[in-house]
């Protein structure tokens, strides 16, 4: 990025303000593309990839005159070979395909790296391989399918319209190479005069259909293209009437609003739950000395029950830490807001590398957690309850359930609910993660769908935490040294209590809180290992 | 080119024609969407295949391959029958007028001209000629034309037969298609109106392929657009000096400029310059230059180029040291000997070709026949190939087993490869196809051991020359005496070639009229061939590029695109042969009063004193009325009726391998004095073994490719623009057949086979005719040449030329590369 006043940009991608104002205003360049006097020779395509250095592309014979089926990461300009028949005529069209520098560039506004794609002044959009992430995410914004990820520098890959040639105040290679005349170069307003002209010339000599080809839907094209068949863009491989894919609009301006307030939402929720309702504590003090549990759970310990064994506790944080890492990696990527959390990682290039990693290993936890506790998850007739008014009791605390088992219902469906979102977060993560082998949309649904998972659970987990940890005293080292007090459990879990204490009997005769059992006396129920014992 | 390239955008209408210059020639192709965008020319496209050039054409109309005469007598037919012909011009520029002596004649029903020697296969050409007054001896004309012996009636009544409708039935060119062309062609016959013809190998490389281009020749003429800016007939060359060589001796039967090689009975100067200098009779209207005339100055100065001071007038120029020929030599015809181990010429049995040297050339891919060109190179003892990559001839020996080589150990030729410079390596001039020879200079040094070709030729000039010296020969004089006066004789400087070609002055050269006037002092060099002389004074290795180099300096390094007319012409750009003329016969744009039939379009005009425009054909201080236009004719006006070795008119005639016999006269279905080969290894389809091989096959090629050249880069990208060898089929026939794109096809013809992928197009369209009184289609396939074994391995494949026939053009000996029959089938 030189000082060359040509270069002044106009907007970046991911910026957390909208465009740059109080630059010098420059005249939009243009590249003027008529079809009807390109011969398909090749020689843009031969510009393009000497004048870029881009790497050999290998290709196959397939029956056709087109050099490879479409863009390359290493290929910028394909010529595009269709035949068409019209009124009994034969027609064979040619057309460059290329980036288009639209005028309200999808691919900028659906990229999360900031300044990895900008929009100079004079309208060229070019990617910044300084800031790239290579995640591909700019591909699902581009209603013409150009850019594309170059495996090996990890990075995206399009037409820069040769701005390093442009800048300097000369045209783009492809124009300097074209025999025919069929490439101009200019500024916008040139070059729309002399599309019209032309058109004009075309539908005076018997192409009633000829067009210029500039869709308004992306606020006009700095590539404008003469078509002989204006009314049938498809022919040419363009779309009839393009326009940013809904999902950049979902994902950018109605997912992103949400998902922070949502965000904010449950930090405050919790916070004035707290303040309104304090900690849910049992009336007994909880015995200070804490047993760790290796053992089986369901096992009582002198006043303490074993809850989680080691191996559940070591999935639980797993899955903890891979979500964290997952989250952290994933918010700056998810808007500049959080920019800050690349930091953690070494920056956003990092993060994109090790955000599907994260996410994996969150999956794989997730699915072993499934299997460890799902025995324990079974769905009971009164857990439906917690769809509706029983949840609601429980957050106002107004009415006892005394037969609340292990895990409510509430604690039930966040379960099958973490389950769900790890699958969905998978299936629409690996999409984003190789999203060049997939056909569109796909990953532009993806794209929506992840984020729209993730937001649920970056907001479940803020209600997870909380009721884990200060809206239930006690309930937190369930999870470090895998045993709860007999009160804790009386209080939350009452039936579990009963069930672990007297072999499931009846909920009659509750055992007296406190009763004393000294802690690893033998003949205690269940297995009672001491302190020393549990720590061998 | 007539014409050239940039002056094709002064053009009306366009006609590509058997050739597709978007495919071959991008870059000259601006001119004709120049012509379309400014003008809003008309480009007109015929051909087998709906093309590059047809995708951003006009109008379009197909055409089965090898009937393109038909097609054009069609045109000349229908443009005199509707009187849109320039009749102005005809009269005047033409030979419309003249009278043809009567014992000439054309028989429509055997398709065959006077004068046909059914045994020998070949005309006598005697009864083609001119009615001649017996007292005035000059040629008789009627110039209303209305004579039936005048030419225009000739032509008319030879023509009559090519109506639209016969013209669908031989071409299969719907009626309308036909008409459309025809209409929007014929509209140039008009002073306000002008029209060009482009053509490249899609006409030469036909067994009538010369008659086509005269056809050519003679609706131009008729429509008077021929000598105009935007007008001519003008053939893209396949190479980017293809031109210069032809200029330069490229062929066996011209010397340098177009001189013909003495033959045998040509035993002196004298009988050569007796035999070889025309005379005019042209008497009437107006005398001809007749450029021809000065045959003597031309060759003597060659001869004095060629032997320096050794070529005295008392040796005539040492005429008697250059070989004279006794038969055919074109390169063809040296393979034939080479693989039938004989070489029977009309001076008796001859040693067969013991050696080869091959500079720049490949014949086993460029040969038509692929299996005898190995064949005949396993029988040599020697091959010395100057190439800058290994090519099909140069491992002939390797060749795949379908092209059936002897075994290695059966092969006793001893292969030289000299690496040579690249076209970038080395310094000299191209010669376009607008006859503009343009300096280019080296961009780099050749890699390794490679030198450029002249540095080549001089160490084995100087070495032979060292041999004859020490060893003597049986003929040492033409070695020993050759004139080899560069600075630097081992690696002559292109410039001082350039200078020598160019011509100097030896001794004074005085004033032809006024002796006593010097017009180029001794030393100097001559500013145009028009200061060549016959007494040896003046040396000149062509005379055609004289003006090319003279003292003020190299004009093929010139760059001025100053545009004077505004036509194109850029007068200071390069230097065009001849004289720098940029528009040849130019003296044909302008009416009898010299006034240009269409002032915007000015050729030339007379300004009272002298022509201006252009550089003009004729004396430029000759007024209106002295000569004609076409100064290189002894008539000095255009020929409608022009003798060639296959008739003076155009006649429709099928090719040698043709799915339909000749609808007009069937005894008579191809051309009857066309040429072929009689060995073992060629062979041509009967009438019996055509029917297995119903399907007609044309070859091409690709604006990716160039040559067999592309194929040999590994690393090069323009191989990955198209990959690989393959088949174009017709969608219908495709169906029929069970193809799918991309699936691999295997074609045969007579000779041979290859392989390759089907692309399956709606561009080679499915023509109707009728077969035995239904309607039924031919069908067409056709490939690019580019591939073979040669090269780097992932961009081999088979030889087009495997399926090629090796029947002849009579004038030219080009082979019909274009139209042949084969099968199809799924491999």
């Amino acid at each position: 990025m030189s000082n060359s006043p040509q270069l002044e940009i106009r907007q970046r991608s991911a910026a957390l303000r909208g465009e740059q104002t109080g630059i010098r205003e420059l005249p939009v360049v243009s590249k003027f593309i008529d079809t009807t006097t390109c011969i398909g020779c090749k020689a843009c395509e031969v510009a393009c990839q000497e004048w870029n250095d881009l790497e050999l592309v290998s290709t196959k014979q397939t029956g056709s005159y087109q050099t490879m089926p479409s863009l390359d990461p290493n290929f910028w300009n394909l010529i595009k070979f269709r035949e068409e028949e019209r009124d009994g005529a034969l027609t064979w069209l040619m057309r460059k395909d290329q980036c288009m520098h639209c005028a309200d560039p999808g691919c900028l506004k659906a990229c999360p790296a900031p300044g990895a794609i900008v929009q100079y002044e004079n309208g060229i959009v070019d990617v910044n391989p300084e800031a790239c992430i290579g995640c591909g995410l700019c591909a699902t914004g581009c209603p013409f399918d150009v850019p594309r990820f170059h495996a090996k520098t990890g990075k995206m890959s399009k037409c820069t319209l040769c701005v390093d040639r442009v800048s300097v105040g000369i045209e783009p290679a492809c124009v300097k190479a074209c025999p025919t005349g069929c490439l101009s170069f200019g500024t916008k307003e040139d070059m729309v005069a002399l599309g019209e002209q032309r058109v004009a010339t075309l539908k005076a000599n018997g192409q009633p259909h000829a067009s210029l080809y500039d869709p308004p839907g992306v606020g006009g094209t700095t590539v404008v293209t003469v078509l002989a068949h204006g009314d049938h863009p498809e022919w040419y491989g363009l779309p009839a009437e393009p326009s940013i894919p809904a999902s950049v609009w979902l994902s950018k301006k109605l997912l992103k609003p949400i998902g922070l307030i949502a965000m904010a939402g449950s930090v405050g929720a919790a916070v004035g739950h707290f303040l309104r309702f304090g900690p849910k504590e049992p009336e007994a003090p909880q015995p200070v000395v804490q047993p760790t549990a290796t053992g089986p759970e369901d096992v009582v310990i002198g006043e303490h029950i074993v809850r989680h064994r080691l191996a559940s506790r070591v999935v639980h944080w797993s899955t903890a830490l891979c979500f964290f890492g997952a989250l952290l990696s994933g918010l700056p990527i998810w808007t500049p807001i959080f920019s800050w959390t690349s930091h953690l990682f070494g920056g956003l290039s990092v993060c994109r590398w090790l955000h599907p990693w994260f996410g994996l290993g969150f999956f794989v936890a997730t699915m072993a957690m499934f299997v460890l506790w799902v025995k324990d998850m079974r769905m009971e007739k009164q857990d439906w309850g917690w769809f509706g008014p029983k949840a609601l009791a429980y957050f106002r605390r107004t009415g006892e359930d005394p037969d609340v088992g292990k895990y409510n219902g509430g604690q039930k469906l966040f379960f099958y609910l973490v389950a769900g979102l790890a699958l969905l977060l998978l299936a629409t993560g690996l999409v984003l993660w190789f999203p060049r082998e997939l056909a569109r949309p796909l990953p532009g649904l993806s794209w929506v769908v992840h984020d729209g998972g993730f937001l649920l659970f970056a907001a479940a987990i803020v209600v997870h935490i909380y009721l884990g940890t200060a809206a239930m005293p006690g309930t937190f080292r369930s999870m470090t040294r895998g045993t709860v007090s007999k009160a804790w459990a009386r209080l939350h879990h009452p039936r579990w209590y009963r069930e672990t204490t007297t072999g499931g009997a009846a909920p009659a005769a509750p055992t007296e809180p406190g009763a004393p059992t000294e802690p690893g006396a033998p003949g205690a129920p269940g297995a009672p290992l001491d302190d020393a014992e549990a720590k061998k | 080119m007539t014409n050239g390239w940039v002056d094709i955008k002064n053009a009306d209408v366009i006609l590509a024609m058997g050739g597709n210059p978007a495919e071959n020639h991008p870059v000259g192709f601006k001119w004709f969407m120049e012509a379309r965008r400014t003008r809003g020319a008309k480009l007109v496209v015929v051909d087998p295949r709906f093309t590059r050039t047809a995708a951003v054409a006009d109008v379009y109309a197909p055409i089965r391959p090898g009937t393109d005469i038909a097609f054009l007598l069609g045109i000349i037919r229908y443009a005199i029958e509707n009187k849109r012909y320039h009749e102005d011009y005809v009269k005047l520029h033409t030979n419309a007028s003249y009278l043809i002596g009567d014992q000439f004649g054309f028989s429509a029903e055997d398709g065959l001209f006077s004068g046909f020697d059914p045994e020998k296969k070949e005309y006598a050409r005697d009864t083609w000629a001119y009615a001649v007054d017996e007292l005035t001896k000059a040629y008789k004309l009627d110039p209303t034309l209305a004579d039936g012996h005048s030419v225009f009636q000739l032509l008319k009544k030879h023509v009559e037969r090519y109506t639209p409708e016969m013209v669908e039935r031989i071409c299969g060119t719907p009626k309308d298609a036909f008409l459309k062309v025809a209409e929007v062609v014929a509209s140039t016959g008009t002073a306000d109106r002008v029209g060009t013809i482009t053509y490249a190998l899609g006409w030469t490389q036909h067994s009538t392929g010369v008659q086509i281009i005269r056809a050519a020749a003679i609706l131009q003429l008729l429509l008077g657009n021929v000598g105009r800016p935007g007008g001519g007939v003008n053939a893209f060359r396949g190479h980017s000096n293809i031109q210069g060589a032809t200029d330069t001796a490229g062929t066996f039967e011209i010397l340098p400029g177009y001189l013909k090689t003495p033959t045998g009975p040509q035993q002196t100067l004298a009988q050569y310059l007796e035999a070889t200098t025309p005379t005019t009779l042209n008497k009437v209207a107006w005398t001809s230059m007749n450029y021809w005339s000065n045959t003597p100055k031309f060759m003597v100065s060659l001869l004095k180029a060629i032997y320096g001071a050794s070529a005295t007038a008392d040796n005539e120029f040492a005429y008697s040291w250059l070989p004279k020929v006794d038969g055919n030599y074109s390169w063809l015809y040296i393979f034939d000997d080479m693989y039938r181990g004989t070489a029977k010429r009309a001076g008796g049995d001859e040693p067969t070709p013991e050696g080869f040297l091959s500079f720049g050339m490949n014949p086993v891919g460029t040969g038509p026949n692929s299996k005898k060109m190995v064949a005949a190179l396993a029988k040599l003892k020697w091959m010395v190939i100057v190439e800058n990559v290994e090519t099909e001839t140069s491992i002939f020996w390797k060749a795949p087993a379908e092209y059936e080589p002897p075994p290695s150990k059966e092969i006793g030729t001893e292969v030289y490869l000299l690496p040579a410079a690249s076209f970038a390596e080395k310094d000299g001039t191209f010669t376009n196809s607008a006859r503009w020879l343009q300096w280019k200079w080296r961009a780099t040094d050749p890699p390794g051991q490679a030198k450029a070709d002249q540095e080549i030729v001089a160490r084995l000039v100087l070495a032979v020359r060292d041999l004859y010296k020490k060893e003597g020969g049986a003929f040492p004089d033409p070695v020993l005496n050759v004139s080899w006066a560069y600075s630097t004789p081992a690696n002559p400087d292109l410039g001082e070639v350039l200078k020598e070609m160019n011509g100097k002055a030896l001794t004074d050269v005085h004033d032809e009229k006024d002796p006593t006037k010097v017009v180029r002092p001794a030393g100097q060099q001559v500013s145009g061939y028009g200061e060549l002389r016959d007494d040896g004074s003046t040396m000149c290795g062509n005379w055609l590029h004289s003006g090319v180099y003279t003292e003020a300096g190299n004009n093929a390094q010139r760059r001025n695109n100053a545009d004077p007319t505004g036509l194109g012409m850029f007068p200071n750009w390069g230097f065009s042969w001849p004289s720098n003329r940029r528009v040849m016969y130019n003296r044909a744009s302008a009416d009898a009063s010299g006034a240009p039939w269409d002032p915007k379009r000015a050729g030339i005009r007379w300004n009272g004193q002298a022509w201006v425009g252009d550089v003009p054909d004729i004396k430029a201080d000759s007024p209106p009325g002295t000569f004609g236009a076409f100064i290189m004719l002894p008539e000095g006006v255009g020929r409608l009726f022009s003798p060639l070795n296959d008739g003076p008119f155009p006649e429709h005639y099928e090719a040698v391998e043709a799915p339909l016999k000749n609808l007009l006269h069937p005894r008579t279905s191809s051309n009857p004095v066309f040429k072929k080969f009689t060995s073992d290894k060629d062979k041509y389809l009967t009438e019996e073994t055509a029917k297995d091989f119903p399907i007609v096959c044309t070859t091409y090629r690709l604006t990716e490719h160039f040559h067999y050249w592309t194929q040999h880069h590994a690393g090069g990208k323009l191989n990955e623009l198209q990959p690989g060898f393959f088949i174009e089929v017709p969608e219908a026939l495709a169906q029929k057949k069970g193809i799918t794109n991309g699936s691999p096809v295997v074609v045969r013809s007579a000779r041979g086979e290859v392989r390759g992928v089907a692309m399956v197009t709606k561009r080679l369209p499915t023509l109707m005719f009728e077969i035995d009184g239904k309607k039924e289609p031919v069908w067409q396939i056709g490939f690019p040449i580019h591939w073979g074994f040669a090269g780097a391995k992932s961009h081999t494949g088979p030889l087009a030329n495997m399926l090629t026939p090796s029947a002849m053009d009579p004038n030219t000996w080009t082979p019909e590369y274009k139209t042949f029959l084969v099968q199809l089938e799924k491999a």
